[in-house]
């Protein structure tokens, strides 16, 4: 009911028509009932239209009762199902944080406001021992910070705790905490404490805020273990070398230069040796590199026993060592390190079930006044270990002077040599190779040969190397290559126009050229310019060379081939040619290297190595040719041999280009002349 | 310009007696534009006339009108059937269009979606026709017959014309907001997984009865996408469980089950028809709704009250119960259900002011052309 129909009910209970309620008196007056005795039709009229207001009054408080009945039904499932889903939603949020909570490698202890601990998880748990230590406990009762004085206070005075929490965020980095139990331990006098009582760590205190009250906190705890552990490998890693434990070249570079400077002062002057091991690439090839790091380590090991607490013994990396000896003073004291190590390195290695040996060749160098730099003295130490492999392996040698005057000599040599073969002035030499049957000359072997104004008639054998290892060897072997190609192509246009066999020219090829991709372009390039067809060259190498990537050389082996071109395999037999290799290289010819040959005459043991030699390589379908033949003697034993070729001072010794031709046509002259009678 | 607005039932008690007062009508104002719907109740000033028709005739000095039409069967959609009649009455001098179509047939959403493609700018008002609570046959006047399926028009062309609007519409929710989950143009199949009768069934209980008729008492709240709130009531209930609505409801809309009380009408009434107020109206035409008349019961006459006192004193009224209005807004035309939609229409010859031609409004009552309460059944 409205306020306008309550006071129209409540108001005026007469008759009079403005006091009736308005519905009623709209219905009095649709019935048009004035008067005090209506109609009987007007009078049913009337009561019809009453009772219909009674019947829709009716209806609209059963309509209001209804949907408030549904609706508050429909609103309470509503909110219970909001209810489940929502207690749902927060076991689900609270089996994730747990979980979080549980797994997370930071220590959480969890406390009240109180200072009381409520919860720990598995990491708090596993730095300070079980929860029960824990929890419950109040948090000035269970963790404990250890002073430099070396007294264990509590973190945390509950007092300061009401402060922290307000205040938001308390940090201390890098303290040392212990439990309870940590603690009494302390007391008693630390004796049995360890490690992993103290944990090193960084605390974090952060408030819990309710609707902006604060409710308690949550202790945060770091462990440092980790970390500093982590920082000692790195600095360990930085000096070190992982394989063999010993110091890196960093480390005793440093130590040198230290030493050197302290030597200024004290006059006690250091000593460097440098170690090399022997045949090492043999042990990796033969063993595996598994192998070859066992032996490493072993020999590391030796080496450590051989010197005095105050040197340093360091890996260079692959088989090098260096060891540093301080203020060594007398140069008998190295020595004798020296001949320890020998004596050390070469008792067997026992490597997977297998024994094997390897010896270790060392340079020596004591430092003196004029060595400014380790870098200087560990150069000298490593020319040294040069010379002493020189001198044959398993031994040491110590650098002096006339050593450093090889090394000016060798910075002469590429000096020189670099301006030699721009200004051109490196020239070929032609060593004739005969057939061994008949004495026929078939060919010449090309000899760079290079007259320094110094230093006069320098032989290939040193400064080949030099030319290696500054990269001038491109240049030099382009240059043999081009000079070999013009002679033989000039000799065998002679010796065809009048219907002999062409001569073939050998020419030498470095382990650098036959790496290099652009070998066969440059073979080609050297043809092509004179005209020369490829089987007039055989390109010479050595074994070990093939065997520095064999992989590789049998790609270029197989380009050459497919070029036309052949190939000699030089002193055969001086390296550790594996037959499976050899087997698969597309080689034309083999050379018997001279120091068979030498004593073929006298020792029998040598001729049945050449007889092996000669047969394997022709049942291998491989030209031989024996080199180094000076006698006639030699010469017979190889006929018989079945060695097809020979070269030698007894064949020819080399000569100049011009000379060489004169033989070349000469044969020819004498050719004609036999030709002619 | 003829408004004819009357029960069906009257129609065919008089077709009993061998009457056709529409054919009457048509013959008396020959060449006049009849705009006639049947209704869920007529009212002249404050008083309701059930069982009867009431004729408005309404005379122009200066403005055009002209008469259009549809029908749904051959237009094929009530857009459609929108679009054509509001294209048939289109020009630049159109002012103000009245509409009368079938309730139960056409979607008034789409009839107005149809007229404001043609005409945006054009005022346009009008009753979807209604069959009392019975829900069967509702009918406009064509060619000088009561026909079902039809949408009718009349447009007023000129610059003398002047309208004013007002409509309103106040119902409180009743239980939680639902959403909308499986719908069709004005057909919803499923509100949050229930079917619309299940909803009706819940809600109304014993009331349920009388599905249909007690249904226009507890409309819904329709939100749509958009956050456009619109009113809609059931139109017919399927065995299926879907329930056609008065307009359309969106898929993903929400809807809310809506009620109201008298207290509550009478007062949208007073508001609605302080916006429609204008001085010196010719006429003032009240369509309510189906769902208002059942929640007022015998007190209908209360919201007739609201809008006469809310009026200038001797505006003449006139008004029916309808299944519907379609009100101009601000967007083009739109359909509103269960709001009193008032609007009030006056002629000012811009060139004679001190003209003594009579007022171009004639109602009629008692006296004149039509009898109003003479044919009760």
């Amino acid at each position: 009911m409205t306020s306008q129909e309550h006071q129209h009910t409540d108001e005026h209970p007469d008759d009079s028509p403005s006091a009736h309620h308005p519905l009623l008196a709209r219905q009095l007056e649709r019935c048009a009932i004035e008067s005090e005795s209506p109609s009987a039709e007007q009078w049913a009229d009337f009561l019809g239209r009453v009772e219909r207001s009674y019947v829709e009054a009716d209806r609209a408080q059963r309509l209001v009762e209804q949907t408030l009945d549904v609706s508050a039904r429909e609103f309470a499932t509503m909110y219970e199902q909001l209810q489940v889903q929502t207690s749902h939603v927060l076991a689900s949020e609270r089996h994730r944080l747990q979980l979080v909570f549980d797994s997370v490698t930071t220590a959480l202890v969890v406390i009240e406001r109180s200072g009381r601990i409520s919860n720990a998880n598995p990491e708090a748990e596993r730095l300070f021992g079980p929860a029960e230590s824990l929890v419950d406990r109040s948090l000035d009762e269970a963790l404990f910070m250890v002073g430099r004085d070396g007294a264990a206070r509590p973190m945390l005075a509950i007092a300061e705790l009401d402060d922290v929490l307000l205040e938001g965020h308390w940090v201390r980095n890098d303290v040392h905490l212990v439990s309870a139990s940590g603690r009494a331990l302390i007391e008693g006098g630390a004796s049995q404490m360890t490690s992993e009582h103290l944990v090193a760590a960084d605390v974090v205190i952060i408030p819990f805020n309710d609707d902006d009250i604060c409710v308690g906190g949550l202790v945060v705890v770091t462990d440092n273990a980790e970390r500093e552990s982590a920082r000692e490998r790195l600095a360990w890693q930085a000096s070190h070398d992982p394989l063999t434990g010993l110091q890196n070249r960093a480390v005793v570079t440093e130590r040198i230069e230290l030493a050197l400077v302290g030597a200024r002062r004290s006059g006690a002057w250091p000593s460097v040796l440098f170690l090399d091991l022997d045949r090492f690439k043999h042990i990796n090839d033969s063993f595996g590199h598994g192998a070859g790091d066992r032996l490493l380590t072993i020999a590391a090991d030796r080496l450590m026993k051989c010197v005095r607490s105050i040197d340093t013994v360091a890996r260079l990396g692959g088989d090098e060592f260096v060891i540093l000896c301080e203020s060594a003073g007398d140069t008998e004291l190295v020595r004798g390190i020296a001949e320890r190590i020998l004596e050390a390195l070469i008792e067997p290695f026992e490597l997977s079930d297998e024994e094997t040996h390897v010896s270790v060749s060392i340079g020596i160098a004591h430092a003196g006044p004029q060595h400014t730099s380790a870098d200087v003295l560990l150069h000298e130490a490593d020319l040294a270990m040069y010379r002493a492999k020189d001198r044959g392996r398993n031994c040491f040698d110590v650098a002096d002077e006339g050593l450093r005057v090889n090394a000016a000599e060798r910075v002469l040599l590429e000096r020189g040599l670099r301006s030699a073969i721009a200004k051109r002035e490196l020239t070929v030499a032609y060593q004739p190779v005969k057939r061994a049957g008949d004495d026929e000359l078939v060919g010449f072997e090309a000899l760079a040969r290079w007259i320094h104004p110094v230093l006069g008639d320098v032989r290939p054998d040193r400064f080949v190397p030099v030319a290696e290892e500054t990269g001038l060897i491109t240049a030099l072997g382009d240059r043999m290559l081009d000079l070999a190609c013009r002679d033989v192509a000039t000799w065998n246009r002679e010796r065809l126009t009048h219907g002999m066999d062409p001569l073939v020219v050998h020419v030498n090829i470095s382990g650098r050229e036959l790496q290099s991709p652009h070998l066969l372009g440059r073979v080609r390039d050297a043809l092509r310019r004179h005209d020369v067809p490829p089987h007039w060259l055989v390109l010479e190498m050595t074994e070990t060379m093939l065997l520095d990537d064999p992989d590789k050389a049998l790609d270029r082996l197989r380009e050459l081939k497919l070029a036309g071109i052949r190939v000699a395999i030089d002193d055969f037999g001086t390296g550790y040619s594996s037959l499976a290799y050899l087997r698969r290289y597309p080689v034309y010819m083999v050379k018997i290297d001279r120091e068979f040959v030498a004593e073929i005459a006298a020792s029998t043991q040598d001729q049945c190595i050449v007889r092996a030699m000669v047969e394997l390589a022709k049942g291998l379908d491989y030209v031989v040719l024996a080199e180094g033949v000076e006698t006639g003697a030699e010469l017979d034993v190889l006929r018989t041999l079945g060695c097809q070729l020979v070269q030698g001072y007894l064949i020819g010794r080399p000569m100049p280009s011009e000379d060489a031709l004169l033989l070349a046509t000469n044969t020819l002259a004498s050719a004609s002349a036999t030709a002619g009678t | 310009m003829v408004l004819v607005m009357g029960d069906r039932e009257v129609l065919d008690t008089a077709a009993e007696l061998g009457l056709d007062p529409i054919a009457a009508l048509a013959a008396a104002w020959d060449g006049h534009a009849i705009l006639g719907w049947s209704t869920a109740g007529q009212a002249i000033g404050g008083r309701v006339h059930d069982g009867a028709l009431v004729v408005t005739v309404l005379r122009f000095e200066t403005t055009t009108v002209l008469s259009a039409r549809a029908a749904l069967r051959t237009a094929g959609s009530a857009r459609r059937a929108g679009r054509e009649v509001a294209e048939a009455l289109a020009d630049p001098s159109l002012r103000v269009v009245f509409l009368a179509a079938d309730g139960l047939q056409f979607n008034g959403s789409a009839i107005a979606a149809g007229i404001t493609d043609v005409l945006p700018d054009v005022e346009v008002v009008g009753a979807l026709a209604g069959d009392g609570v019975r829900y069967e046959q509702a009918w406009t006047v064509v060619e000088g017959a009561a026909v079902e399926g039809r949408l009718c028009a009349v447009g007023l062309y000129g610059d003398d014309i002047e309208v004013a609007h007002g409509s309103g519409a106040d119902w409180r929710p009743v239980g939680p907001e639902r959403l909308v989950t499986n719908t069709h143009g004005n057909v919803i199949h499923e509100l949050d997984g229930q079917t619309a009768t299940d909803l009706y069934h819940d809600y109304l209980g014993t009331l349920s009865d009388e599905l249909l008729a007690n249904s226009s008492m507890l409309s819904m709240e329709v939100r749509d996408l958009d956050g456009d709130v619109s009113l809609r009531t059931p139109r017919r209930f399927h065995p299926d469980g879907s329930v056609t609505m008065s307009g359309d409801v969106a898929q993903g809309a929400t809807a809310r089950l809506v009620r109201s009380s008298p207290h509550e009408l009478v007062h949208d009434a007073s508001i609605a028809a302080k916006t429609a107020r204008l001085e010196d109206a010719a006429v003032c035409l009240v369509v309510s709704t189906v769902g208002r008349r059942r929640v007022l019961g015998q007190r209908v006459e209360d919201e007739l009250d609201a809008v006469i006192a809310a009026l200038p004193e001797h505006t003449p009224v006139v008004g029916c119960w309808a299944y519907g209005a379609i009100v101009p807004t601000d967007h083009g035309a739109d359909m509103v259900d269960q709001a009193i939609c008032i609007t009030t229409l006056a002629e000012r010859a811009s060139t004679d002011a001190s003209s003594t031609t009579p007022p171009p409004f004639v109602p009629t009552g008692t006296d004149r052309a039509i009898p109003s309460e003479t044919q009760e059944g």
